[in-house]
């Protein structure tokens, strides 16, 4: 160690600081929103950095904006440089080749300025209900253009007031100008309440005392990252698999990765895997780079906090032009297919050096299940019921995996109520239950999918499925089987027919029935006999 | 004399608290007794009671159905379901509470799946019968139970919210086939929808009901045979008292009941005190819990969880966070951290020397001199201040700091948490802290009650007398409660005013049988009146408090309006043109509240000389006079000084004031000096 640095206990007591103040900041977004899926689903995450941009404090609802809210400061100083910030100043932009999530994810950087100076920035993230496209909810789109409106960095705020010619466009843009006026102001309420915050901090402690704190902070989470890397034997581990189709019937599309451990640093290398697709799975750099941050906290440290320190180590090379490196004019509506991928591929390139620590793999997808009818007719009015079903995860050393948990990419999501489903939409559930059978065989056997089977009680119903991992399923470990990919089939007139994983809107009569069966998860070591 | 008897059963002490018709208060403490509870109570009751005394009521709060549950220890349980649904409860709602968890599982089931049998028969959402119960594979069923050496039988089927025919029907054959087994109906014990939150909740009712009621027995016949009356009050979760009696016991309403108690005290004292709004703070040696009560009531949540199962059952929010006078100190790497986890009374922390080998927050009070060795617990617990002061050496040293700085920080890492959680807590219901008067119980409250105040703008804090055993004394002021809840998913674009009358008027329906059952005069009992509502397309509701039904032709109207005022003001936004949703109804009826007088401290003739000792205080040794709580008088006193009494020590800061509130028996302090 060297030398005696700040003083450890203002060092905890402001990281503690930090860290309220992003979670108050996140309790205010998820109070005054307006759209369902962020006070809900708790589709958003926060962060307070310090000027540089570096993370003083995080609160997230999704595990896939783990600490990638910095990017969009870095893209505002690009545009703007610190020079070009005033007081009062708040951007909003949700490119998704800038920031990597699709276009409905709209993140609001707002730089905060006490007695003039520049000493730090609040960024919010949170998924608005629509921002135009194609569709609503953009499923089976060909380019961005389809899929809503593209923001780079705009100042949404100038000198305090918001910009009302700004709020006009996307407002004519979207087709719900209410939710979206409210949601920007929910996230504007929770940049005030991070810059009320740090600039309260700022009226105890100098500046110099809180940015060494963050340093001393900064360096406690890289000490912890780099000693967790380097207890990792060096050398070059691979993994790949393929994803079943760009959304659009393509061939199989292949993600691949190495990664390379040297010392105490971390090389992730996604050459060989797919170059962009025409589907909408591709994902721009910024959330690739939050996939491997997952994988990564999910192996090493997953209850420390995430701080400007963290993922230093982890240094990620995208292929150009590739599926994880979208350029325009590539369509990212699902750019979180191939990560649930990655992270199963980065997990299983690290087990042979650290077996007591990984998984096999999950069942890998957000299997998404919508009942709809699009426009009213004599059967009955416009309706949307949209699910995400879980399935199995993958076994490891020590236990079995669990069964019917959503997918890596989501943690809060939860099912739908059999009984809230039949009282809203004019469907019955006939079943829902796991899918024996369908968890790896292995000594610890892998966590089981589930089956959900429909029945739709009126005409003009179309279903839409979205399911991927039947080429790549959960696979096992160390000699244990891999589970069951996914599989859906239709009833009409008392037969079974199976069903295309893709399917856009397949028509239903009155009393046909759909039955969905998501995957299970790989199983570890060799099956015991008897 | 005739006494009214509060207990608070905890999971290491058991406190009681006795209020005499003189309004005497009298107080003890013994160690819970396991497995049976029920004897450590008779012991501390025979404590309490000199010659010629009588309990005439007892009020228990009890951890014995929680207990049961964090340990695994309920009855034997099955869970009836309909076929094709069996793997709901195994399944939950399939969300990831820990989301980098690689390895998470959810809590282990109370019910294996070989418990669970699937029956054919089904309900629909509109209430239809849409397939009729197969009666022969229930019969076979409740046999199989009963063959099986089942303590208890928990049943839910789909939409029985709606219609309970079908559990109506299968109960009807299950008492007949195996009488043996206790019986928790889902309609019964949580008449609302989401079939995984009813079932966990059911059998959870299910899994608890024989534990409690061999519980209650044990006590009854104990208390009667030693000359008192059997009669029981239990304390429910929602603050309200249930009567023990086999037919009025509902076993899931008690089980969060613990830190309640607590809450319901600092209702009764801010009252007294003329006092709207207060933040309640039980600091004990494990966590840390926080009640907000805004206008002088209780908070009311409608649902709430244990250990990962969700509980579909009326409670006041408490929020925990692992950081009692037990918390740890720990590294994370170079990162100086304290708890979240703690190292309980046993080991405990280091100074205890019951074999304790971790630094907690108690050992840095101890070392700073603000608890000391002779005088904490009357000294029935002595301190071993060399050993803990060896360890902040070795851990400081580590750090390359001085260990008096790290006892301190210690203390402000502790302070620091909790002030962060009391933030984000008031933050999220859009209140501020500065206007509320923080008023703190539980072994280590008093203690750091002061620091807390400062860091959050609170200019006054309030230190109950026996602020140990303050849940016990709460017991005493609650009164008999039931909350029912009818679910019926309704919308204000097609609902008839006489609808929803309708289904009030069957809450009321019910409500009248409670009663009877709980022998309580109408008359004297209080309605209150809630609809869980929403906007169409929302799936969260709020809770809005209805006016009495049905007391005029605009009745709905009103409703509708206060639905989105309160979204207006707990959102910031209300939209009066969308389509509103009602989805659960609920009525809770409170009994006649009791307001038993308590007699006024004893004015101390003089004020006994305090005695001195040295505290370090942000950074300096300083002399601090220390006062013993029996001795102090009235009138004010300036800070800094110690208030030491058997269960808790109070620490007045510098620019604080101090005065004792003759008719509560409560220290009152405030910032800046009177």
């Amino acid at each position: 160690m060297s030398g005696p640095g700040p003083d450890p206990v203002l060092t905890e007591v402001l990281r503690n600081a930090f860290a309220s103040i992003a979670e108050q900041m996140n309790r205010t977004l998820i109070r005054t929103a307006h759209s369902p899926v962020i006070y809900e689903m708790h589709d958003c995450s926060v962060g307070l950095f310090d000027r540089s941009g570096l993370l003083l404090g995080q609160s997230s609802g999704l595990p896939i904006f783990l600490g990638n809210l910095e990017e969009g400061i870095h893209v505002v100083l690009r545009q703007s440089g610190e020079a070009g910030l005033e007081p009062g100043d708040v951007f909003i932009l949700n490119d998704s080749y800038l920031l990597g999530t699709h276009l409905s994810d709209m993140t609001v950087v707002a730089p905060i300025f006490v007695a003039g100076k520049l000493v730090g920035f609040s960024v919010s993230r949170a998924h608005w209900r629509d921002v135009g496209g194609k569709d609503p909810g953009a499923v089976k789109t060909e380019d961005i253009y389809q899929e809503g409106l593209r923001l780079g960095p705009t100042r949404i705020v100038r000198g305090g007031e918001v910009v009302e010619e700004i709020l006009d466009i996307l407002q004519r843009n979207s087709r719900t100008p209410e939710l979206l006026r409210g949601d920007l102001h929910a996230q504007l309420s929770a940049a005030s309440v991070g810059e009320r915050g740090l600039a309260e901090l700022l009226t105890r402690y100098p500046l110099e005392t809180l940015q060494a704190a963050a340093e001393e902070i900064f360096t406690h989470s890289e000490v912890l990252d780099r000693e967790a890397v380097a207890a990792v034997p060096d050398g070059r581990y691979h993994a790949e698999g393929l994803l079943d189709d760009d959304g659009l019937g393509s061939e199989p599309v292949r993600i691949a990765l190495a990664v390379e451990i040297c010392g105490d640093e971390m090389f992730v290398d996604l050459s060989g895997s797919s170059p962009q697709v025409t589907g909408n799975i591709n994902c721009g750099r910024a959330q690739t780079i939050s996939g491997c941050r997952v994988a990564f906290k999910m192996l090493f440290h997953p209850d420390a906090p995430v701080t400007g320190g963290s993922f230093r180590p982890l240094h990620v090379s995208i292929p150009e032009g590739s599926i994880f490196d979208a350029r325009e004019p590539a369509a990212c509506q699902f750019y979180f297919t191939p990560l649930g991928l990655l992270i199963d591929l980065f997990i299983k390139a690290l087990a042979p050096v650290l077996p007591e620590r990984v998984a096999a793999a999950h069942f890998g997808d957000s299997m998404v299940v919508d009942f709809v009818r699009r426009r009213p007719t004599p059967a009955g009015g416009f309706f949307l019921m949209a699910e995400a079903l879980a399935g199995g995860w993958g076994a490891s050393a020590s236990q079995e995996g669990e069964s019917a948990l959503i997918n890596n990419v989501n943690g809060g999501f939860r099912n739908m109520p059999v009984e809230v489903a039949e009282a809203k939409f004019p469907i019955r559930i006939r079943r829902f239950s796991l899918r024996s059978g369908s968890g790896g065989a292995g000594r610890n056997r892998g966590g089981l999918g589930v089956v959900r089977e429909y029945e739709v009680l009126e005409d003009s119903v179309a279903v839409t499925l979205h399911l991927d991992r039947s080429l790549t399923p959960g696979w096992g470990l160390a000699g244990g089987g891999d589970g069951l990919g996914p599989a859906a089939a239709a009833m009409e007139g008392g037969e079974w027919r199976p069903l295309t994983l893709k399917t856009n809107l397949f028509p239903l009569p009155r009393g046909a029935r759909v039955r969905v069966e998501t995957g299970g998860g790989g199983g570890y070591g060799e099956p015991e006999d008897g | 004399m005739n006494l009214r008897l509060g207990v608070d059963v905890g999971g290491t002490f058991t406190d009681l608290c006795a209020l005499g018709e003189s309004g005497r208060v009298r107080v003890t403490k013994v160690v819970t007794t396991y497995p049976d509870p029920a004897e450590g109570i008779l012991q501390g009751v025979h404590t309490l009671c000199d010659t010629g005394d009588r309990v005439v009521c007892t009020i228990l709060g009890t951890t014995a159905g929680l207990n049961a549950v964090l340990e695994r220890r309920g009855a034997k349980t099955a869970l009836i379901t309909n076929a094709g649904f069996g793997d709901i409860y195994r399944m939950g709602r399939g969300d990831r509470p820990e989301m980098y968890n690689l390895h998470y599982h959810r809590p282990k089931p109370l019910v294996p799946r070989d418990w669970i049998f699937e029956l054919p028969g089904r309900v629909g959402a509109d209430a239809d019968i849409i397939e009729p119960l197969d009666i022969e594979r229930a019969a076979l069923i409740a046999r199989e139970i009963d063959s099986g050496g089942f303590e208890s039988v928990a049943v839910c089927l789909l939409h029985s919210y709606c219609n309970p025919a079908h559990e109506l029907e299968l109960a009807a054959l299950l008492r007949r086939y195996a009488p043996g087994c206790s019986l928790s109906l889902s309609h019964q014990v949580a008449r609302e929808w989401r079939e995984y939150e009813r079932t966990s909740t059911t059998v959870v009712d299910a899994y608890v009901r024989p534990i409690l009621e061999r519980h209650l027995a044990e006590l009854a016949s104990g208390l009667k045979a030693a000359g008192h009356s059997p009669e029981i009050l239990v304390m429910r979760s929602s603050g309200g008292l249930m009567p023990a009696s086999k037919r009025t016991l509902e076993p899931v309403t008690v089980l969060l009941s613990g830190p309640v108690g607590g809450a319901i005290a600092t209702r009764a004292l801010i009252r007294e005190l003329g006092l709207d709004d207060a933040l309640a703070i039980d600091m004990g040696g494990t966590s840390f819990d926080v009640t907000l009560l805004t206008g002088g009531e209780l908070p009311i949540g409608s649902e709430t969880e244990v250990e990962g199962f969700p509980l579909l059952v009326s409670g006041v929010p408490v929020h925990t966070i692992g950081a009692g006078g037990g918390g740890v100190v720990w590294l994370e790497g170079r990162g100086l951290r304290v708890g979240p986890r703690s190292a309980g009374s046993v080991p405990g922390p280091i100074c205890f020397r019951r074999g304790g080998t971790e630094l907690t927050a108690t050992d840095a009070n101890a070392c700073l001199g603000l608890i000391r060795s002779g005088t904490f617990v009357d000294g029935d617990l002595p301190l071993d201040i060399e050993a803990a002061g060896a360890a902040f050496t070795l851990t400081a040293a580590a750090l390359e700091m001085d260990p008096a700085r790290l006892q301190e920080g210690v203390i402000e890492i502790v302070n620091a948490r909790m002030v962060g959680a009391i933030r984000a807590l008031t933050i999220e219901q859009g209140l501020d802290a500065r206007t509320y008067s923080l008023v703190a119980y539980g072994g280590n409250g008093p203690l750091h009650a002061a620091a807390l105040a400062e860091e959050l703008g609170i200019v006054r804090v309030v230190i109950p007398a026996s602020p140990g055993a303050f849940s016990a004394w709460g017991m005493l002021f609650s009164e008999v409660r039931k909350d029912l809840s009818l679910t019926s998913l309704q919308s204000s674009s097609d609902i008839r005013p006489d609808d929803l009358e309708g289904l009030l008027q069957q809450l009321d329906e019910q409500a009248t049988r409670f009663l009877v059952e709980a022998e309580l005069d109408p008359g004297e009992a209080a309605y209150q009146w809630r609809a869980a509502m929403r906007y169409q397309g929302q799936e969260h509701t709020v809770e809005v408090p209805l006016p009495a039904p049905p007391a005029s032709t605009r009745y709905l109207e009103e409703v509708l309006a206060l639905f989105h005022e309160l979204h207006q003001r707990s959102y910031g936004h209300s939209h009066p043109r969308q389509v509103v949703e009602f989805v659960t109804l609920r009525l809770s009826v409170l009994g006649p509240a009791s307001t038993p007088e308590v007699a006024p401290a004893q004015a101390q003739a003089e004020r006994a000389h305090p005695k001195e000792c040295r505290v370090r205080w942000q950074g300096r040794e300083v002399a601090v006079p220390i006062f013993h709580r029996d001795h102090l008088a009235t009138g004010g006193i300036v800070g800094p000084c110690i208030v030491e009494e058997r269960t808790a020590t109070t620490f007045v800061p510098d620019n604080w004031t101090l005065e004792v509130d003759t008719d509560s028996r409560s220290l009152i302090l405030q910032r800046g000096g009177a």
